[in-house]
Formats: C-alpha cells, sequence, structure tokens
C-alpha cells in the first residue's frame, strides 16, 4: 500500500507467543500504542538501552511483510513476514535465542500499516503465525488468518447410526462385571446394545405412518452406515 | 617453508608488486536493515584481507619465482609483506594462476594475480602497530545494542563514566564460573577496562585456553586502560571470556570483575 506523497506507512507488528510474551517489532523505531501486549520476555532485561515503555516501543526487526490479502469468501491465504535474525550480542542472534526460548508456532500478531501523518493505521489484520523458515540472516514467518478452516480439527467419529465403539472397549463400557451377556458380544445396533446409555450412534427415529404388514418387512437386519 | 618463506624481504626487492596494488577486506559478514532503522551486522566468515597484486615489467627470472611461488604455495602458504604497509606480514597464497605475458625479450607482465590472506596460521611477525591497525569491539556498540555475551551466571551492565562507552558488564566476582564472552575477528588484542578501589581479578580464556589474569584493583577509580595484551594470535575468529577467580589484591574492598572493550587488531 504506497502512497503517492508523504512518508511510505511504517508496518507494525505485535506478536504474543503461546507462553503469554509479547514482541513489538517494525520497519522503523518508534513509539505507538499497540494492539496487543502481554508479559515482557526475560531477553528485555538485557538491553544496554532498554526502552522506557516496552508494550509500546518498536524494535525495527521487521524486514518485509507481503501478500496480505481479504476476501469476502472463506479463502484463506498466507501472508510472509520476514524479520531480522542478526542483532544480538557477539554469541548469539536475538531471534534465533527467541525462537529457541519460546514458542511462536500459533502465536497471535497483529499487523499494522501505520500512516505517520494521521497517525493511525491504513490497514490492521490480526491472526496467527507459523514459523516457515530461519536462516543466518532471518526467519520468515507465515501470517495466517484467524479464521482459517484448514487449522480445524475434523471430527474424529462418522455420524452413524451403528455405535462405532469396540465391543468390550473403555468407551463401550461392558465388562464381564457389569454385563451378564458379556460372552456374547453387541451387533454394534441400538438394539443389541448391552450398555445403552453408552451407545455411540445415532438414534434414528423413523415414524412409520402406518404399522406395517409382518409380511413387508424383512426378516434380515441391516447394519447400514448413514452419513448425515 | 611456510611463514619462514618470504616473497619479498626488503623493499627493494625484485618481487614487490608494482604499486598501486588493490589491499581490501572480502565482505564477510551478513548485514540486515528494517526500511528505518539502524543496520545489524554479523560476522560470519574469516576473511580479513586479500591484495590484487601486478607486475608490469619482470625479468624472465623474476617471473619464473613467481610462478613457482603459485606452484608451491597451492596447497600451503607464504609470507608477504607490505612494505609500504609499515612492514606489516600477511601469510597466505595466491589464489589465481600466475600466467606471466611475454612483452619483450627477457620483459615479463604478470597481471591481477590475488594474494589471500588465510586464518589460522602462524606469523614470523605478528602485526602490532595498534594505533594503525586496531579497532574497538566495545561492550555496547554504537547503536546501544550490547555485544558482549552473558554465557554463564549474573552480569549486569553498569553505568560508568569511566569506561568506554559509559557502561560496563558487571559480574560480583563470587562464582568462579560465572562467565562473559565476546567473540572477535582478528588477531591479538588489548583488554581494556575502568579500574578502582573495590575490584577484584579474574581470568581471561582465549579460545579455550586460560591466557592471563586480569587486576581490576588500582587505589583510586581510573579511566579505562589496557589491563593485558595479548599480541600473537593467528588471525581468525577467536572467543575470548573471562571468568572470576573469587580473589583481589589484599588492599581492594570487593571482588566485582568487569567488561568494558576489547582494542582488536585486524
Amino acid at each position: 500500500m504506497s502512497s503517492k506523497t508523504g512518508p511510505a506507512p511504517v508496518c507494525l507488528l505485535d506478536v504474543v507467543a503461546t507462553d503469554g510474551t509479547s514482541y513489538h517489532w517494525a520497519s522503523k523505531e518508534l513509539d505507538v500504542t499497540p494492539v496487543y501486549t502481554g508479559t515482557r520476555p526475560a531477553w528485555a532485561l538485557g538491553l544496554a538501552n532498554p526502552p522506557a515503555n516496552y508494550d509500546t516501543h518498536y524494535f525495527p526487526w521487521l524486514l518485509s511483510a507481503s501478500g496480505f490479502q481479504q476476501s469476502r469468501s472463506m479463502q484463506s491465504s498466507q501472508a510472509t513476514i520476514s524479520v531480522q535474525n542478526i542483532s544480538g550480542n557477539t554469541l548469539q542472534r536475538d531471534l534465533a535465542g527467541l525462537l529457541t526460548a519460546r514458542t511462536f508456532e500459533g502465536a497471535i500478531f497483529a499487523f499494522r500499516e501505520w500512516n505517520l501523518l494521521a497517525q493511525c493505521a491504513e490497514f490492521e489484520q490480526h491472526g496467527r503465525l507459523t514459523v516457515v523458515s530461519t536462516s543466518e540472516g532471518q526467519c520468515q514467518f507465515g501470517a495466517n488468518p484467524l479464521l482459517n478452516p484448514n487449522d480445524y480439527d475434523g471430527n474424529p467419529y462418522s455420524y452413524s447410526e451403528t455405535c462405532q465403539w469396540r465391543f468390550g472397549s473403555p468407551q463401550c463400557g461392558s465388562t464381564p462385571g457389569n454385563d451378564a451377556a458379556f460372552g456374547a458380544p453387541c451387533s454394534n445396533t441400538y438394539v443389541t446394545c448391552h450398555q445403552r446409555n453408552l451407545f455411540g450412534g445415532v438414534l434414528n427415529t423413523v415414524v412409520f405412518p402406518q404399522t406395517p404388514s409382518v409380511a413387508n418387512i424383512s426378516a434380515n437386519q441391516v447394519q447400514y452406515r448413514r452419513l448425515v | 617453508m611456510s611463514q619462514l618463506d618470504v616473497l619479498n624481504l626488503t623493499p627493494t626487492h625484485p618481487l614487490n608488486p608494482n604499486y598501486a596494488f588493490a589491499k581490501k577486506r572480502p565482505i564477510s559478514h551478513l548485514s540486515a536493515k528494517a526500511n528505518h532503522g539502524a543496520p545489524y551486522m554479523r560476522d560470519v566468515t574469516d576473511i580479513l584481507h586479500q591484495f590484487v597484486f601486478s607486475w608490469n615489467d619482470k625479468l624472465a627470472a623474476d617471473a619464473r619465482k613467481l610462478k613457482r611461488y603459485y606452484e608451491q604455495y597451492r596447497k600451503g602458504f607464504f609470507t608477504y609483506i607490505d612494505h609500504e604497509g609499515g612492514g606489516r606480514e600477511f601469510v597466505g597464497r595466491f589464489s589465481t594462476p600466475v600466467e606471466p605475458s611475454p612483452l619483450s625479450h627477457n620483459h615479463w607482465s604478470i597481471q591481477q594475480i590475488v594474494f589471500d590472506e588465510i586464518p589460522g596460521l602462524p606469523m614470523r611477525n605478528y602485526p602490532s602497530d595498534w594505533a594503525q591497525d586496531a579497532i574497538w569491539e566495545l561492550a555496547v556498540n554504537d547503536f546501544g545494542n550490547r555485544m558482549v555475551a552473558a554465557a554463564s551466571g549474573t552480569w549486569v551492565l553498569v553505568a560508568d563514566a569511566n569506561a568506554k562507552t559509559g557502561f560496563h558488564f558487571e559480574n560480583a566476582g563470587i562464582a568462579i564460573t560465572d562467565t562473559a564472552t565476546y567473540v572477535y575477528l582478528g588477531y591479538g588484542f588489548q583488554f581494556w577496562a575502568p579500574s578502582g578501589p573495590a575490584y577484584g581479578q579474574a581470568q581471561l580464556i582465549l579460545d579455550g585456553a586460560v591466557i592471563g589474569t586480569v587486576d581490576f584493583y588500582s587505589a583510586a577509580t581510573k579511566p579505562s586502560s589496557a589491563l593485558f595484551t595479548l599480541k600473537n594470535v593467528v588471525a581468525g575468529q577467536h572467543v575470548l571470556s573471562l571468568q572470576p577467580l573469587h580473589t583481589k589484591n589484599a588492599a581492594s574492598s570487593g571482588y566485582t570483575v568487569l567488561w568494558d572493550a576489547l582494542w582488536v587488531m585486524i
């Protein structure tokens, strides 16, 4: 988002790692009210010239940020954020130390393009970080939007009228001690279930409008699996 | 052989290259800079010096000697003396082939021959012109970033007008395993620090070997000065550590030890 005149906007990044520590990085060293605050990491205690307020101070570590897209659909795209991995003492890089000590996978972030003239954000996006790659010079984070169906765990079970528990398993609940018919396992149907309070299927309440004649009912028991 | 074989022993030696030749330090660091912010830099290789020589008009015998230096030391190194640079010596080899071109009868030209200094090699005479060549490696650099690491124990930055940058890195001097460490690129170094009546003693460890003791005591508080000097160090990346000894001058009232600055020969 470039402007035709005036100073280029400053990119601001607030990150809250999964342990609650917060980080404020920008493409320009400045003090701005943050979106997110958290616990000040121990790393900050060793700074030669610590900022007056850690939460409002943005360190100039943010090298680039690109690929932020907004969509009306549920389409999700991953932006790329590059942070320098050079600074630090002569023995250890700052960011490498932070990546080792903290968990940035899944860290929540707020990215803003800050208009210096208006002193407000032109663009703001929140999401979660993933560490894409780390090299000698920089670390690339993938920035995923908060609404990302790809992140969701699917239901591990399927909806079915038949029970999915293995007979005698802890989920089934049937044991020789509480089930006199333990020697004759069920057929995973409700009608054959020995522990109906733990039945692991969907009860199908089929209503027959008319009483069918016995001749019309199949004598075969059908175990059918139906996804709903 | 090796450092004892000198290409150009005197300023008038026929194998001295023609002036002016290029003397440069290849890029040996990574750097990163945000759009608006101070740059960060980190040494990642230990290449220090490189020369690009030319010999414009040499007798055939001299051209053959140069070619022999290239062939002999493709798998080794020799000493080159920079007579223009105060007689400082460098050890390395020609990394490009010496291929003399004829100018006329018994006149040969050898152009653009690269001499690469090789780190980690012994020298006849290690560089010692501190005023001309040494650079400051400070506990806190000009951008306000602390460069010395607390490798072990509790070290804190303390404002100190007697320190080179207004800060020194301090340890109480009780635990002898506490360690401050600085990684530098160069040859020898001078260890500079303020001294005073309440300071103790520490040992310096270079690349894992104890090289000496530093006594930070002085009867009156004194600005940073060279408390330890080590000249004969091979070129390259070095890890220098300071560990308190939990000892002190009998007149001292404390054991505190500190890190201020290194003056590193490059």
